[in-house]
């Protein structure tokens, strides 16, 4: 939670520093937090904790704050998992919420649960804490008229049943708000109905596949036994015609998928990952069923029912992550409002749900209220903040007759515009859309593995035959046993294991330095160094305005301040917050940190050309650009020159005249974080090309470049998302090695699923991240370092463990099908080359605490705010 | 050792049952969150000092 993050939520965070939740770990107001300590003494429970400082963000956590307390169970504090995806402590929003009242939106989201009995699925914001199940399952008692509240963690859905009689839905919506969980509408639409068929079947198939495995797995363990203590010949054929009765179910059940899809592949003329395995499948199953005939010779349905079923894990759990990606990617639709003012013929607006909004609508936004479509403005002038789709830095002005996209947020009056596109054909939608795209098709290159378990199988159907074929030519009575051992001996769990295994830990351990890593492969596109291409704002820089130097006079300091401190535009503010740093004596006792000021100001106008004019104590003080400053006072040339310098730095100059002479100069703009320039040095001594993709101004990123020592050529401004993944895609085949890119907002949510690994470090919007492979749950950089290294670390277990079965598995054939080791024997020895690999995984360094780049998080403090400003 | 012929297939229709029990869970959407669950044990209802008010 940076402070940029505190300062959008309003004032509510700015009236002091800020306590900390025991539980949850989240910022509280201190007014909040001095409340709850008061009421916490009175009630005398937690008594003892709140005397020592301890408080909560919400009684959830209270209660179970309270109950591990109780329990002694207080190391859980130091041993929990960090949840950096939590989201924020909202607070309440003061939000009406009256179009879930509207009689469309209950027919399009609630399912009718008997007479006036009501329910429907709200997507919560703001859960946080384990604590909240609690909570918010209690509602009822909370809450006259709710009967029912249940809530999915895992999505973060609440599924509320009421009564509509005794309460509406907006007054639920209204407490959820006030409890800290901002409400949105959830919809299950078509593709996620059919996304849940999908899963079930899938489930499906995995249990069938698993209960026939097992089964077959234990008569064949029978029959190897057999084999060494001898078995009588009915039994033994009986268990072989068993075997290949469930082998035939493994098949033509969940095993069909494979057959299925090898063939779709043959028909478009395009052989794909899952011929190796239908052949082997195929073959396995045709010399079993034959031997089982002939009643002679090895079957392999024991390997080929655990090989059936091991894939399907596997798929498993690679579709699951791909679910869960596009949940995420579709929770981007959540960054524009869920309902709008729309303005009927009459000039009357009323709030209703944003989906019932149609094209040629018209729509009333408010200072502050975030653009729920796409539109054309019809009335009104406004500046507004487009760094969501745009990534640019400063607010642009906007009259009737431009055009403004769903998502962005106005800034300063009402504007009313005409709807001209909504939901999926917006841009916000497009946007979406393309992120989608790129996440599917990276996720299919993960398949390449599983290939290899089916030429093994291949492999080790011929390399059995000749086995057998080989010690009958030279009439060895045991010539099948051999064959058998060396059929158990080379089962590839091992080889199957080392990869997954290794990504596993490694990617748990990340998870403990708040590094989440979304699927293994982007750690193995991260070893060998090729381009790193970096968003500028947010990420390179801190992603708001501050002051970065003061010029001239400083004791006109407080002046410009109190002056200032009346104009709500963006440089005013950073103005008024960030001077005191500069004032004389440090902190000015006139100027408090919110800038309220003792001075009096008197005729304050503000100029059309930007900035503002007023009488402060008695002198006339005019701050603003050049244009506005040169009206009514002189500019030594001097100041022009600095006026320039500052421009060409990609900072706005602002210059204070008092008495008809500029005597100060502000410049202005958005700071590199602090550890920007090390970091960016390590890379470029690691090997890695260096490159900045922005939305904003050229001359801005040009001048970060410059102080970076980024290559000009590379540093490349005024890009649309759109462009950005144009970019990536144009210079992946020119360089080698991996294209990475780091960005932080939803304008580079494109860009991040394009590139061969999106790595996204902490700002502002949460959500907007998910579309990366890799998230920084920590604010700034540093991370970056960590994470190259364990990527390497990684890899470098994942192949000492693939040599290690290989050697393993080559020896044990080498030995099985020379006719030194009997079935038995080979059964034994099967788990020891897992253990070798699982004990290679648990054992390599990757991610360990202590041994990485750049401090881990025990060594980190709370939260770097940045340095001071570079003095100019 | 005869007696295989009928545990065998008996131990199947065992599996069988067990697996269909799986498949009603499955179908019934008891797969689909393994989260909340786990959590929601954790919280005792009865206990006097966690009252949400």
């Amino acid at each position: 939670m940076s402070a940029g993050e505190a300062d959008s939520q309003g004032q509510a965070c700015a009236t002091g520093p800020s306590g900390v939740c025991r539980h949850c770990q989240l910022p509280i107001p201190r007014a909040y937090q001095e409340a709850q300590t008061k009421l916490l003494i009175a009630r005398g429970a937690n008594a003892e904790a709140a005397a020592a400082g301890v408080v909560f963000c919400c009684n959830g956590c209270e209660a179970a704050y309270e109950l591990l307390h109780a329990s002694g169970l207080d190391d859980f504090y130091q041993y929990r998992a960090h949840e950096p995806g939590a989201a924020g402590h909202p607070g309440d929003s003061g939000e009406s919420y009256e179009e879930f009242d509207d009689p469309s939106f209950l027919a399009d989201h609630a399912r009718s649960m008997g007479p006036n009995s009501l329910s429907v699925d709200l997507r919560l914001d703001g859960i946080h804490c384990r604590a909240c199940v609690w909570l918010l399952e209690r509602l009822p008692r909370l809450m006259p008229g709710v009967s029912e509240a249940r809530l999915n963690l895992h999505r973060g859905v609440l599924t509320v049943t009421w009564d509509a009689e005794q309460t509406k839905l907006s007054q639920v919506a209204r407490r959820l708000d006030q409890l800290g969980y901002r409400p949105y509408p959830y919809q299950r639409n078509d593709a996620e109905e059919s996304a849940l068929r999908e899963t079930r079947r899938r489930l499906v198939e995995i249990a069938i596949a698993a209960a026939v495995a097992g089964n077959l797995m234990l008569i064949a363990i029978a029959l190897y036994a057999g084999w060494v203590s001898g078995m009588d010949a009915n039994i033994e054929r009986y268990l072989r015609w068993v075997s290949a009765g469930l082998g035939a179910i493994a098949l033509a059940g969940p095993g069909r998928t494979f057959f299925r899809q090898a063939w779709a592949g043959l028909r478009a003329g395009v052989p794909n990952m899952d011929l190796p395995i239908a052949l082997g499948l195929g073959l396995g199953t045709t010399v079993g069923w034959i031997n089982t005939f002939r009643d002679t010779g090895a079957i392999y349905f024991d390997s080929l029912g655990m090989l059936v079923f091991l894939l399907l894990v596997g798929r498993w759990i690679q579709y699951r992550q791909t679910r869960r990606a596009s949940d995420d990617i579709r929770r981007l639709y959540e960054l524009t409002p869920s309902r709008a003012r729309r303005v009927s013929a009459e000039g009357e607006a009323r709030w209703v749900p944003a989906s019932a909004l149609t094209v040629g609508d018209r729509v009333r936004v408010l200072g502050n209220e975030t653009i729920p479509a796409d539109g054309i403005v019809v009335s009104g002038r406004t500046s507004i903040d487009r760094s969501l789709l745009t990534g640019e830095s400063t607010p642009v002005e906007i009259a009737p007759g431009d055009a403004v996209h769903g998502g962005m947020n106005n800034i300063e009056s009402p504007i009313e515009l005409e709807v001209t596109a909504v939901g999926g054909v917006s841009r916000l939608g497009r946007l979406i859309d393309l992120v989608e795209n790129a996440a599917l098709k990276r996720t299919r290159l993960v398949q390449r593995a599983d290939a290899l378990g089916g030429w093994f199988v291949v492999v080790i159907v011929v390399a059995t035959l000749a086995t057998a074929l080989g010690w009958s030519w030279v009439r060895d009575p045991h010539a099948w046993d051999h064959a058998i051992a060396l059929a158990i001996v080379a089962c590839p769990c091992a080889l199957g294991l080392a990869t997954p295994l290794a990504i596993a830990v490694a990617v748990g351990r990340a998870a403990r330095q708040r590094l989440l890593v979304k699927g293994g492969d982007a750690l193995e596109r991260l070893v060998h160094p090729g381009t790193i291409w970096f968003d500028k704002t947010g990420t390179l820089t801190e992603g708001r305005t501050s002051v970065r130097s003061w010029v001239g006079d400083r004791s006109v300091i407080e002046y410009v301040v109190a002056l200032e401190s009346l104009s709500n535009h963006q440089a005013a503010r950073a103005i008024t917050r960030d001077s005191s740093r500069w004032s004389l004596g440090g902190a000015s006792g006139t100027t408090g940190h919110d800038g309220a000021s003792s001075l009096s100001v008197e005729q304050v106008q503000q100029g059309e050309t930007g900035g503002i004019a007023g009488v402060v104590a008695g002198r006339d003080v005019r701050v603003g650009t050049s244009r506005f400053v040169g009206d009514k006072a002189s500019i030594d040339p001097r100041w022009d020159r600095w006026s320039d310098w500052v421009a060409r730095q990609g900072c706005t100059p602002i210059l204070a005249a008092v008495d008809g002479a500029v005597v100060a100069g502000v410049s202005v703009g958005d700071a590199l974080r602090g550890e920007t320039a090390s970091v960016i040095a390590r890379l470029k001594q690691l090997g890695w090309q260096v490159g900045v993709l922005s939305g904003d101004h050229p001359r801005v990123v040009a001048g970060v470049a410059r102080e970076l020592g980024i290559e000009s050529r590379r540093a490349l401004g005024s890009l649309s998302p759109e462009q950005k993944v144009e970019v990536l895609n144009d210079h992946r085949h020119q360089g080698t090695g991996p294209c990475v890119m780091v960005g932080d907002g939803m304008n580079d949510s494109a860009a991040l699923a394009a590139a061969d690994v999106g790595i996204s470090v902490q700002s502002g919007a949460e959500i907007s991240l998910r579309s990366a492979d890799v998230y920084f749950g920590r604010s700034g950089l540093l991370p970056l370092l960590g994470l190259l290294q364990g990527a390497r670390r990684t890899v470098h277990t994942i192949q000492l463990g693939l040599g290690v079965s290989l050697m393993y598995n080559a020896l044990a054939v080498i030995l099985a099908a020379a006719g030194q080791i009997n079935p038995l024997v080979a059964a034994a020895l099967m788990p020891v080359s897992s253990l070798t690999v699982l004990a290679i995984a648990v054992g390599g360094r990757a991610f360990k605490s202590g041994t990485m780049e750049g401090p881990t998080l025990a060594a980190e403090p709370a939260a770097s705010l940045g340095p001071a400003p570079a003095n100019s | 050792m005869s007696v295989i012929y009928i545990a065998l297939p008996v131990a199947l229709v065992f599996a069988a049952g067990a697996l269909a029990a799986c498949v009603w869970c499955i179908r019934g959407g008891q797969y689909e969150d393994l989260e909340t669950p786990a959590v929601r044990i954790l919280f005792d209802d009865d206990s006097p000092s966690s009252s949400p008010k």
